[in-house]
């Protein structure tokens, strides 16, 4: 199995495809829709070291799974483990294997959930409307993996004008089978919608595959946590798709402290005027473990603004990827960008890989990127010492403060403090550090 | 400076002024490449069989490469069949031993482009070795060299006299298999410049070459190798016209410069070849190879580039920081104006311990121009203590131009200390506003600023070529501001 080359990859979809075949739901329409997109990854193939948006990540790692996803007839219902405290039942909804279990919460009036092969069985032609085709792009194969395989996930609808203080819950959980999952949020005009995310995928030898689209109308204002902390044998590859309306407000918090290998790529369009997106960042990267970021931010519309902040720690082995993209359209003009990309890189082995990048084609903007690599700073290291703190502690400590710049951020006090837990879990004197913070 | 409306109205219509054809008798190979090409080449060189072989391997290499596609620019294939390989002056049996010598039409030629090689060289202390098309012709201050024991020659005449020092340094830095273009070259590169500073030696000028395309249809295909032997230093100077053509013409270059222990080399380097008209006809491609190998303890190799011409530049000075406590530099200025496109930067890969590399890349875009920094630093696990710092900053002028920024930034040393930072804005209203307060004009405003956007690069040329920079950026950019 370690042995595979990209075509016996390709061959097992082909076969899983095949079995899967009519079983997948959506009718005529969808099964045409998927076969078309099977045609095109197996003609273009996955993409690979040569492609330059994917040449850091660990291939053999990715061929040694088992990419052809699992479809399973019905969700398992089960209650996965690392859950977060005090979540409210109301409000979680979990994707087992990709599939929607149980049925959807009560939700307050205004927002929708349905489970995403439900939405294919009701309206297959709705739905397809809302899925958008993905293109021949090499980003965007994982995308069209997914789109071949589209049976289940999650729909989440927001109407005009609801406001969801609220966070609601997603959490990811399963394991063992190769899951493929599609996810479609929709904000309506003025909505307020706060999402988490949650993965906890167990180990395995497949990998997890998610598509999510996430749309928003004008004056929408999303906030949007993404926790992995999938076990440390897991892998996931997620392909990430935001469109936003014009003063439309979208923020995400990353957090990807999880797995053996997680690829997230994030394209997000800044369609109408005056839109807004901010990400906040954090991969944590110890033992063989390999957190690959890929963003896009495209301003496409006039007066809009971006800023991306994204800071990676990498010890032992571990391998961390940044790769962003800022595109600025030759229509959008006054627009702000900046992207900071901060790494630490704390033992011999580790490796940090960074490309920040401007693309940049009408002149009345303002864009800048900055990106740091390095070690601890000696300065403030001495500064602990003279003040009878031991190496190992002072270490601990900046670590933990640089990690503390993303995670304070974070609003929700439980989830917050959650994520402070995990993050001083994978420092290497956690003890210590947990008696100061 | 411009100082009122008629003088800048007389720079905007001001055409490509170093246009112009000298016309000599040239002894010129048909169009097309085949492998009796190469041979040919090789024969009338009369170069040892060591030269022949290399050659060959690297015609072999390249027959089996594809072009490559990676660069954010854009042109239309270029039919290597098409371009005629070998092209010298006709009189050049025996070589001119002084300029009396030396065919008058050349002298007029560099009358012309303002270099006249006695006064400037004597005035500026300046050794030329001209190019002229692909054959060196004049060599000046040969004997003042000869007596410090540096070798700056032509690259024949390095095959010919110290083939030991050309067989051991040739392609070590860019190998043949390199990429496509190092590949061509290789195979049918036909002069360009040697030089060699032994053991201790300060060279006591400035080197300098000046390159100029002018047969019709001819791709130039220059090689440079600079030696720098245990604690020497040497500064060289590249500067670049060419005259006016309709047809785009291919430049391939490769530039390979070795630094032993102790060594500095200093290369410096102006470009102004034909950027096409301002519809976008015509012009040079310039695809260079351009490395640096810092091989000793505590040696240095700085880049500095000003970048003007060509219809598109395509090219990376590297240096590969070997040797522990070496320093790599790159400054460069690059504009794109009407529709040029710049795809240039460079590559700082950390070997040695204590290796220390600074970048600063100044981009400027206006009218259709597009210009792209790219560029990487790689820290590998045994560097420590390595240390990069990288600024790149783009200046954008009209709304139809574009600037990109490709860094990459890959460190797997945890003791190294690696900065990157990138700004792309337009000319701020605000310091436009001041300048015109005071009185100044628009035009002069605009260039002050874009000169101070510049200035850190320029403080590293060599002091004669930073007023020539700073007058080719004021022409370059007139007729794009306002």
């Amino acid at each position: 199995m370690s042995t595979a080359t990209a075509d016996t990859v390709l061959e097992r979809i082909a076969t899983a495809h095949a079995a899967a075949g009519q079983r997948l739901r959506g009718g005529a329409g969808w099964q045409r829709r998927r076969a078309d997109a099977l045609a095109r990854l197996l003609e273009r193939g996955l993409p690979d070291r040569r492609d330059e948006n994917w040449k850091y990540l660990d291939w053999p790692e990715i061929q040694r799974r088992n990419l052809a996803p699992d479809i399973v007839p019905a969700a398992r219902a089960f209650v996965p483990a690392g859950l977060l405290p005090g979540l409210a039942p109301g409000r979680t909804l979990l994707l087992a294997d990709g599939r929607l279990a149980g049925s959807p919460p009560d939700l307050p009036a205004g927002v929708e959930v349905e489970s995403l092969g439900a939405a294919l069985d009701r309206d297959p032609a709705l739905l397809a409307r809302a899925l958008r085709v993905p293109g021949d792009h090499p980003d965007e194969r994982f995308a069209l993996l997914a789109e071949a395989f589209t049976d289940d996930g999650v729909v989440i609808r927001v109407g005009d004008g609801v406001d969801l203080p609220e966070p609601l819950y997603v959490v990811h959980a399963g394991g063992g089978v190769a899951a493929s999952t599609r996810v479609l949020v929709e904000a309506g005009r003025g909505s307020r919608l706060h999402l988490v995310e949650h993965f906890l995928q167990g180990d395995g030898d497949s990998l997890s595959n998610l598509d999510l689209e996430l749309r928003l109308a004008d004056d929408a204002r999303v906030d949007h946590l993404r926790l992995h902390n999938q076990g440390p044998a897991a892998a996931q590859v997620e392909t990430l798709r935001v469109s936003q309306a014009r003063d439309s407000r979208y923020r995400q918090q990353l957090f990807l402290l999880g797995g053996r290998l997680v690829r997230s790529n994030l394209h997000l369009r800044l369609e109408g005027p005056a839109a807004e997106c901010t990400l906040h960042g954090l991969m944590m990267v110890d033992g063989m473990r390999q957190a690959d970021l890929y963003t896009v931010f495209e301003h496409v519309a006039g007066h809009t603004r971006s800023e991306e902040l994204v800071r990676a720690v990498a010890t032992d082995r571990g391998r961390g990827a940044f790769n962003g993209r800022i595109l600025v359209g030759p229509g959008a003009v006054k627009s702000d960008s900046s992207q900071s990309s901060r790494n630490l890189i704390l033992s011999p082995l580790a490796e940090i890989n960074a490309r920040p990048q401007l693309e940049i084609l009408t002149d009345d903007v303002k864009c800048s990127h900055g990106t740091t690599i390095g070690s601890l700073d000696a300065g403030q290291l001495f500064y602990l010492l003279s003040r009878g703190i031991d190496p190992e502690t002072a270490r601990g400590l900046l670590t933990f403060a640089f990690c503390e710049d993303v995670v304070s951020r974070v609003e929700t006090p439980a989830l917050r403090r959650h994520i402070e837990e995990l993050v001083v879990g994978r420092l290497p004197d956690r003890e210590i550090i947990r008696e100061f913070v | 400076m411009a100082s009122n409306p008629q003088d800048i109205d007389a720079i905007v219509a001001r055409k490509y002024r170093h246009g112009f054809v000298t016309d000599i008798e040239s002894e010129t190979l048909p169009p097309g490449l085949d492998e009796d090409v190469v041979r040919l080449i090789s024969a009338i060189k009369g170069e040892p069989q060591f030269m022949l072989d290399w050659r060959l391997k690297a015609f072999r290499i390249w027959g089996r490469m594809k072009e490559p596609k990676w660069a954010r620019v854009h042109y239309p294939p270029v039919d290597f069949q098409a371009i005629s390989y070998y092209s010298a002056p006709k009189n050049k049996t025996d070589g001119p031993k002084s300029l009396d010598e030396v065919d008058p039409k050349l002298l007029e030629t560099y009358d012309k482009l303002g270099i006249p090689l006695h006064e400037r060289a004597r005035l500026a202390g300046v050794a030329v070795d001209a190019v002229f098309d692909s054959v060196s012709v004049a060599t000046t201050f040969k004997e003042r060299l000869a007596d410090a024991g540096v070798i700056f020659c032509s690259f024949s005449e390095a095959v010919k006299n110290h083939p030991e020092l050309v067989e051991r340094y040739l392609g070590s830095v860019v190998p043949v298999r390199d990429n496509f273009y190092a590949a061509l070259n290789s195979a049918v590169f036909s002069d360009g410049s040697f030089v060699y500073v032994p053991k201790g030696v300060r060279c006591p000028m400035e080197l300098s070459t000046y390159f100029r395309i002018n047969a019709t249809k001819t791709g130039q295909f220059e090689r440079t190798l600079i030696v720098a032997d245990e604690g020497s230093h040497v500064s060289y100077l590249e500067g670049c016209t060419a005259p006016m053509r309709d047809e785009n013409q291919l430049h391939a270059a490769v530039v390979e410069l070795v630094a032993l222990d102790d060594a500095e080399i200093k290369y410096s380097t102006v470009q102004n070849w034909y950027p096409g008209d301002e519809n976008g006809v015509g012009g040079i491609y310039n695809f260079v190879t351009k490395r640096g190998d810092c091989r000793g303890r505590n040696s240095k190799i700085s880049w500095t580039q000003v970048e003007t011409g060509s219809a598109i530049t395509w090219k990376y000075p590297s240096c590969i920081l070997r040797g522990d406590n070496s320093v790599g530099e790159f400054y460069s200025v690059a504009l794109a104006n009407h529709y040029q496109q710049a795809d240039t930067g460079t590559k700082m890969i950390h070997m040695g311990r204590n290796t220390r590399s600074t970048i600063v890349s100044k981009g400027i875009s206006a009218g259709h121009g597009q210009n792209a920094y790219r560029g990487l630093v790689k820290v590998l696990p045994g560097a420590d203590g390595a240390r990069n710092y990288t600024q790149c900053d783009s200046l954008l002028m009209g709304d139809q131009c574009g600037a990109h920024t490709f860094p990459y930034v890959e460190v797997q040393n945890p003791t190294a200390v690696v900065e990157h930072e990138a700004t792309t804005s337009k000319i701020s209203d605000d310091q436009l506003f001041y300048c015109l307060q005071r009185g100044i004009s628009a035009e002069d405003a605009v260039n002050m600023i874009v000169n101070g956007f510049c200035k850190t690069v320029f403080k590293e040329l060599p002091m004669e070529f930073a007023v020539e920079a700073q007058n080719l950026l004021a022409v370059s950019l007139e007729g794009s501001v306002g």
